[in-house]
């Protein structure tokens, strides 16, 4: 069994290009207000594991048709012969130069490819279309007409008055707002065609609404990586003395910090973008502000890296010891109160001499020393201030048609004054999940915060309904 | 093997075994970094290629990542793999080595007897009893997750101070005296590079807590070797002295409750109390009469150092494998790159994009000529209604009169569903017309210029001859009334009359400004 071919067919600058761009998922499509753009067939074959299951063809626009008509009518025999007319038609013009949009176009059709004949229902109906549509009925193939809607007037009902007359199906599809759920009922249409072309179209539907899934979990898993990316950021600076003014350093460390958390969240994005298979959007956002006074730490370290915390417990434990020898050597009659007294010296003396230890330097080596950190931030709405952004971004690219400009606008609403518009239960998950990740040293606790967070994004995906598209 | 190039013979020897875990985990970082510098459409169809050949692996992650890597991994990149795991091998048998050498040494000093006194049974439950307790103890503590030591005040703090007194960390000396290729190999293992410390942190830390094991299994091992040598092979007599105040019946309290375990099936490993009342002994008496009591001691201390010593080693030992094997089973899950490899693996590839790039419009070779205005007052006008305005002829003629000023002689048809006779006939007739005859030809704005038209405009041009203008006239409608062509239109219309290359050939749109 052959599997369905279709040829986009049509008066030339109605959107053929742009609605192969949209059923395709093809951003790379030209597709520009010009006429004449397209000059030669172009196959966009959906494959599943390397097998086609159907294909596309975006081909030019009639040119000349009513000479072409006007040349089949003359070599007419007889109505049944109208296919092989067709045929002789171009195969008699292939190589010339008076015909070759024509002949471009009808390649397809003689063999065997189904038709998609493409108008602007913004437009008035004209006469011009009736030798278009009467070479097409001659080649004898199933065909379906689409109205498109590039412009805001609506002449749909005059277009399906006049097309009902031609085709067996007819259908309004919008290339530019199309959202997923049209394009998969516009390819259950396609099967309506030809009975043997069910099978294929019915296949090719399950498997694009698989993929689909499966690019949400992606999208979602890379929302969630970022977030985690960014919860966890710091920039870190050793200072080369230990009273040396920290306000210049500050000022740069701040500035070094946010870069860093911008660039994270447009490389997140970007990642959305290409798991949706836009690799041609150019975004144009307003960067989000950090908020959190209480970003810098001033933190001791010493040779080990230990902190405070750890260098208390290493004095009690060695106080400790010290303690316990004692009472060893009181024969048991001190009840081990040295190993308790010996915990509190030992962790206590550590306390308060942490700073002056950190000063002392051994055979030249300084034993400790200071440093300035930044971040991570503290801020308990900074990670949904994150998060709604990349709803927000994801909601206008994963339904974003591939037929619309590549410019990208996104107003980001100042998410520190209103709330994120999510479900309670939602909210209190995601709160607890950014305070795990927050706590977490090891990667694989992380890690697995990091996989709950994915799923929490991806529920809230798959619940959010698409943002309001723009008007191309 | 003469004759087969190393490639080859490395590949066949990698198909034959399955690679460690580690191997593994090592070689799939390297592999995956190398990935991301190659076209992903061909990465995509390699994938998914050698996914659909294991797809009887399904759910089998590790498996699935190994048998990749045994397809794509280069032979020199899978070295490393190889190399990481003989290097842990070669640390943990040095470690084992020491650790039997070690409890050899110890059992020797702890259990010496050289006439004087009594081998004292105190110091070998303090050395082999108590003192691996509480090294387990600390084990457990050191080994207890950070989320549950975070409840307690001060337990993190203590948690990282043991880790750094980890005996595993013996491995660091060792490492160093590696060759540099092993040492590299293992280091990749343990994500030393700060930038894979997070990844691999519990790998490194389990690791680290094998090795300890190991050791420690085989001090145990060392020591209880010793103890039954020189058992065997010498003649020692056990008695039991503490400066505490410790009578017979407290110690055999304590005898008994540590011989708990094997009472049940080795009642001579319980000391008596008569054993124990007789055996015991204080240094000013000097060397006390050694009782045949005395020996029998040997199996508590036997079944004391096997029970409480070795066994749990063995305990821990397992665990510390076991999460080992986990802790790299989750890095290779986690390794940057291989949730999406496995998603290649595992799910159908949809493709739905062009086979072929896209060629640059062709565009027609432009053979612009500078139009010239025209001035259309007190010329005879004829207009040509192309592809059928939605205006009768009379509102033709009243729309220019208001709009230009011009008089209207007639108003023919051509285009849209006329027939090409019915154009000839239209460009004969104004052939006939005056000299000085302009012909207005109305145009929908909205519509693209079409070769149709082009040819129309050329055969009248023909027949008109040079000089006498043609005006193209784009109209536009805004529901359904007259309105101002969009400046797009008025430029893709303009664009395509240029390439007619007709100077007497110009476009006026209609009307300038509406009123």
């Amino acid at each position: 069994m052959s599997q369905p071919i279709f040829a986009v067919v049509g008066h030339p600058n109605k959107g053929k290009s742009s609605i192969v761009a949209t059923l395709a998922q093809d951003d790379s499509v030209r597709t520009t207000p010009k006429p004449g753009t397209t000059v030669k067939c172009r196959h966009y074959p959906m494959r599943v594991d390397g097998q086609v299951l159907y294909t596309l063809v975006d081909t030019p626009g009639f040119q000349r048709a009513r000479r072409a008509l006007a040349w089949m009518k003359q070599h007419e025999t007889s109505v049944t012969e109208r296919p092989q007319v067709v045929r002789a038609f171009v195969e008699t013009h292939r190589h010339s130069d008076q015909f070759p949009d024509e002949c471009e176009l009808l390649g397809p059709l003689i063999d065997g490819a189904g038709i998609l004949y493409v108008v602007d229902g913004s437009r008035l109906y004209g006469e011009e279309y009736e030798s278009e549509m009467d070479i097409l009925r001659w080649t004898g193939q199933p065909s379906m007409a689409l109205i498109n809607s590039i412009g805001c007037e609506d002449y749909i009902e005059q277009w399906t008055t006049a097309l009902d007359q031609y085709f067996k199906v007819v259908r309004a599809f919008n290339a530019f707002t199309a959202e997923f759920a049209k394009r998969l009922e516009l390819l259950n249409a396609f099967a309506q065609l030809r009975e043997s072309w069910m099978h294929p179209l019915r296949s090719a539907v399950a498997n694009l609404k698989a993929d689909r899934i499966r690019r949400r979990t992606h999208a979602a898993r890379a929302i969630a990586e970022m977030i985690v990316d960014m919860l966890r950021e710091s920039v870190t600076q050793k200072l080369a003395d230990a009273h040396s003014d920290l306000e210049p350093l500050k000022a740069t460390l701040g500035l070094k910090y946010k870069d860093r958390l911008r660039k994270r969240e447009q490389v997140g994005h970007d990642e959305v973008e290409r798991i949706y298979t836009h690799h041609e959007i150019q975004r144009r956002e307003n960067a989000f502000e950090i908020m959190d006074e209480d970003l810098f730490s001033q933190q001791s370290w010493l040779l080990w890296g230990l902190t405070r915390k750890q260098l208390v417990a290493t004095g009690a434990l060695s106080g400790a010891l010290l303690g316990g020898g004692i009472d060893a050597a009181l024969g048991g009659a001190s009840f081990m109160v040295g190993a308790a007294l010996g915990i509190l010296a030992g962790g206590a003396s550590v306390w308060f001499t942490y700073d002056r230890v950190a000063d002392v330097k051994m055979l030249g080596l300084a034993l400790g020393g200071r440093a300035l950190r930044i971040g991570p931030t503290q801020n308990p709405n900074f990670p949904f201030v994150v998060l709604g952004r990349a709803l927000l971004h994801h909601g206008l690219v994963a339904d974003r048609t591939h037929a619309r400009p590549h410019e990208l606008e996104i107003h980001h609403p100042d998410a520190y004054t209103r709330p994120q518009p999510l479900k309670g239960s939602d909210r209190k998950a995601l709160g607890r999940c950014f305070t795990r990740i927050r706590r977490s040293d090891e990667f694989q606790s992380t890690a697995k915060v990091a996989d709950v967070l994915t799923q929490l994004v991806d529920g809230i995906l798959t619940g959010i309904p698409s943002p309001p598209s723009q008007t191309p | 093997m003469p004759g087969v190039d190393e490639a080859t013979h490395y590949n066949m020897t990698v198909e034959d075994k399955a690679q460690p875990l580690l191997a593994d985990l090592v070689d799939l970082a390297t592999q995956t970094k190398h990935d991301a510098e190659t076209d992903p459409v061909e990465r995509m169809r390699r994938d998914r290629g050698i996914g659909q050949d294991l797809d009887h692996l399904k759910g089998q992650h590790h498996k699935q990542l190994s048998h990749w890597l045994q397809r794509v991994g280069e032979p020199q990149q899978l070295r490393y793999g190889w190399q990481a795991v003989q290097a842990q091998r070669l640390v943990t048998m040095i470690l084992v080595i020491l650790g039997l050498i070690v409890g050899w040494a110890a059992a020797l000093t702890v259990f010496h007897y050289d006439g004087s006194r009594p081998v004292n049974v105190v110091h070998v439950l303090a050395v082999f009893v108590a003192l691996p307790l509480a090294l387990l103890a600390l084990f457990v503590l050191a080994t207890l997750p950070r989320e549950f030591m975070r409840l307690i005040p001060g337990a993190e703090g203590l948690q990282d101070t043991l880790s750094l007194l980890n005996p595993g960390r013996i491995n660091t000396l060792i490492v160093r005296m590696l060759p540099q290729t092993w040492r590299l190999a293992l280091q990749r293992a343990t994500g030393q590079t700060q930038a894979h410390r997070r990844l691999y942190g519990r790998v490194q830390k389990w690791a680290l807590f094998h090795w300890s094991q190991s050791f420690a299994v085989a001090f145990h091992l060392g020591s209880l070797t010793g103890c039954l040598y020189l058992v065997t092979f010498s003649d020692l007599a056990f008695g039991w002295s503490t400066t505490l105040q410790v009578d017979a019946g407290q110690f055999q309290s304590i005898t008994n409750a540590l011989s708990w375990p094997w009472i049940s099936f080795w009642s001579d490993a319980q000391p008596t109390s008569a054993q124990i009342e007789i055996t015991k002994f204080f240094r000013h008496e000097g060397m006390p009469s050694i009782a045949h009591e005395s020996q029998s001691w040997w199996q508590f201390l036997f079944a004391c150092m096997l029970c409480y010593g070795l066994l749990p080693r063995f305990g821990t030992y397992a665990l510390s494998r076991w999460c080992l094997v986990r802790g790299i089973k989750d890095a290779m899950i986690h390794t940057p790159g291989v949730p999406q490899l496995l998603d290649r693996i595992n799910h159908e590839w949809v493709e739905t994009s062009a086979e072929s790039a896209d060629e640059s419009t062709s565009g027609n070779k432009s053979r612009t000529a500078q139009a010239h205005e025209v001035n259309l007052v007190g010329r005879h006008i004829h207009v040509v209604n192309w592809a059928g305005i939605g205006f009768d002829d009379h509102a033709i003629i009243e729309l220019l009169d208001h709009h230009w000023g011009i008089t209207v002689r007639e108003v023919r048809q051509a285009g849209g569903a006329q027939e090409l006779d019915q154009d000839q006939h239209v460009i004969d007739e104004l052939a006939q017309a005056p000299n000085d005859t302009a012909a207005i030809v109305l145009v929908k704005a909205w519509e693209p210029p079409m070769m149709d038209l082009v040819d129309f405009l050329v055969d009248l041009r023909q027949a008109m001859g040079s000089g006498r203008p043609i005006v193209v006239a784009p109209i536009a409608l805004r529901k359904d009334q007259l309105s101002v062509p969009s400046q797009i239109d008025l430029d893709i219309w303009r664009h395509k009359l240029e390439t007619v290359g007709d100077p007497w050939l110009t476009l006026r749109h209609l009307p300038k400004e509406l009123t």
